[in-house]
C-alpha cells in the first residue's frame, strides 16, 4: 500500500512538473515578441519608403519626420508585450539633410534616399528588448550616353540606364528619356527609330535618332522604381563617330 | 484471524488499485500542454503570415485600396489548410474599417487565438493600421 502511495505521488509530482513547464510561456512569448518587433520594423520601413515616394515626387522633406512621429506614436499605444518606445534620428551627414538625400546631378548619377537611425525598446517583467537599427532606403540611377553623326545634324543616340535599390540592381516601372536641343527638352520616344530594350536586370538601353544642332548632347533619364520612388539623372553624351 | 487479515489484504489491494487509477486520472486531467503548444503554433503561423504579406508592403497597399477580397485571397493561400480565420482592420483611431467580413468562417466552440499586428502603408500618404487576426483549427 505504501509503495502504491509513493508511486502515485511520484506520478502526480512528475505530471505537475510537466504542467508547470508547459505553461511557462517565457520562451514562446519571446518568439511572439520577436515577431512583434519585426512587424514594427517593417512598419518603419514602409513609413520611410512612403515618405520618400512623397518627397521624391515633390513633397516637402518635413513629411519624413512627421510620418515617423506618427508611426512611433501609434506603436507606442500598443501595450501587447509592454510599453514600446521608438526614438529616431534623421541622418545629417555629408549628403543627407534631415535624413533625406535628393541629388539629381548632371554627372550621370541621380539618387533619392533616406537614412534614419532608430531605437526600439520594449520592457516588461519578462521580456526586455533594445533594438538599435539603421534604415536606409535609396533609389539610384546611372545614365551613360553616346552618339554618332551619320549625316548633317542627324544624331544616333544610345543611352544606357542602370537602376539600383539600396545599391542592388532593381527594376524600373517607368523610364523616360529626354534630350536637349536648342535649349528645349524633347522626349526621345517621340523621335524616329526609337527603341527601348529592358534587359530585366535593372539595365535599360534606349536608342533613337534626332536632329540636334549642338555637338554637345545632353540627355536626361527619369524613372520610378517599383516602390514608386522617383529619380532622375542627366549626362552629356560622348561622341563616338 | 486469518480470514480477517485476508479480507484486509483484499481491501488494501482494492484501495491501492483505486489510488493508482486516481493518480492516472488526475495526471490526464492536468495536462493541457498539447493545447498550449497548438495555440503557440497558431500564433506563430498567424504572425509569420502577416509578416510575409507585409514584407514588400503589399499588406498596407491592399488595406489602403480597401481591397478586402484580395486580402482574403492572400490569407486563403498562405494559411495552412484547415485553419479558419477572421481578420478585422482598425485605423489609427482604432475604428473598424473593413465594411465586409474578411473570414473563411470561424467554427463555433473552437479554440480561437487572437493576434494583433501593427501595419503601415508604404504609400506617399502614410496610414497606420492595427490588424486583429483570429485563428482556429479543428481540434
Amino acid at each position: 500500500m505504501i509503495a502504491i502511495l509513493v508511486v502515485s505521488l511520484v506520478l502526480l509530482s512528475t505530471q505537475l512538473y510537466i504542467y508547470e513547464v508547459s505553461i511557462s510561456l517565457d520562451g514562446d512569448k519571446a518568439i511572439h515578441v520577436t515577431d512583434f518587433v519585426l512587424a514594427v520594423r517593417l512598419g518603419f520601413k514602409n513609413v520611410v519608403t512612403g515618405s520618400l515616394v512623397n518627397i521624391s515626387t515633390g513633397g516637402d522633406s518635413s513629411i519624413l519626420g512627421a510620418n515617423l512621429e506618427g508611426w512611433a506614436s501609434f506603436v507606442g499605444r500598443l501595450y501587447q508585450f509592454g510599453k514600446p518606445v521608438i526614438n529616431f534620428t534623421l541622418r545629417n551627414a555629408t549628403s543627407y539633410t534631415n535624413g533625406t538625400q535628393i541629388s539629381w546631378g548632371t554627372n550621370g548619377f541621380g539618387v533619392s534616399g533616406v537614412y534614419v537611425d532608430f531605437n526600439f525598446s520594449l520592457a516588461d517583467g519578462q521580456v526586455n528588448v533594445q533594438l538599435p537599427h539603421t534604415l536606409n532606403v535609396t533609389t539610384s540611377l546611372v545614365v551613360e550616353g553616346v552618339y554618332q553623326t551619320p549625316a548633317g545634324n542627324t544624331k544616333w543616340i544610345n543611352v544606357t540606364c542602370y537602376m539600383f535599390n539600396e545599391g542592388n540592381p532593381a527594376l524600373a516601372q517607368n523610364m523616360t528619356i529626354f534630350y536637349e536641343s536648342s535649349s528645349s527638352w524633347l522626349r526621345a520616344d517621340e523621335q524616329s527609330n526609337y527603341s527601348f530594350v529592358d534587359y530585366g536586370d535593372g539595365t535599360y538601353r534606349i536608342s533613337f535618332e534626332a536632329e540636334v544642332l549642338e555637338e554637345s548632347i545632353n540627355v536626361s533619364a527619369q524613372a520610378y522604381d517599383l516602390r514608386g520612388i522617383y529619380v532622375q539623372a542627366n549626362t552629356t553624351c560622348t561622341n563616338i563617330s | 484471524m486469518l480470514n480477517n487479515r485476508g479480507q484486509m489484504r483484499t481491501v488494501e489491494a482494492f484501495l491501492a488499485i483505486l489510488l493508482l487509477f486516481s493518480a492516472f486520472g488526475i495526471t490526464t486531467l492536468i495536462s493541457p500542454a498539447s493545447n498550449v503548444n497548438n495555440n503557440n503554433t497558431l500564433t506563430t503561423i498567424g504572425m509569420q503570415t502577416l509578416v510575409s504579406m507585409n514584407n514588400d508592403g503589399q499588406l498596407g497597399r491592399l488595406i489602403n485600396e480597401k481591397n478586402w477580397t484580395a486580402l482574403a485571397d492572400a490569407l486563403d493561400t498562405l494559411l495552412p489548410l484547415g485553419t479558419s480565420y477572421n481578420l478585422t482592420v482598425y485605423d489609427e483611431n482604432l475604428q473598424t474599417i473593413n465594411n465586409v467580413s474578411i473570414t473563411n468562417g470561424i467554427i463555433p466552440n473552437q479554440n480561437v487565438i487572437s493576434i494583433q499586428y501593427p501595419c503601415a502603408s508604404p504609400t506617399s500618404q502614410s496610414s497606420y493600421y492595427l490588424l486583429r487576426l483570429q485563428l482556429a483549427t479543428a481540434r
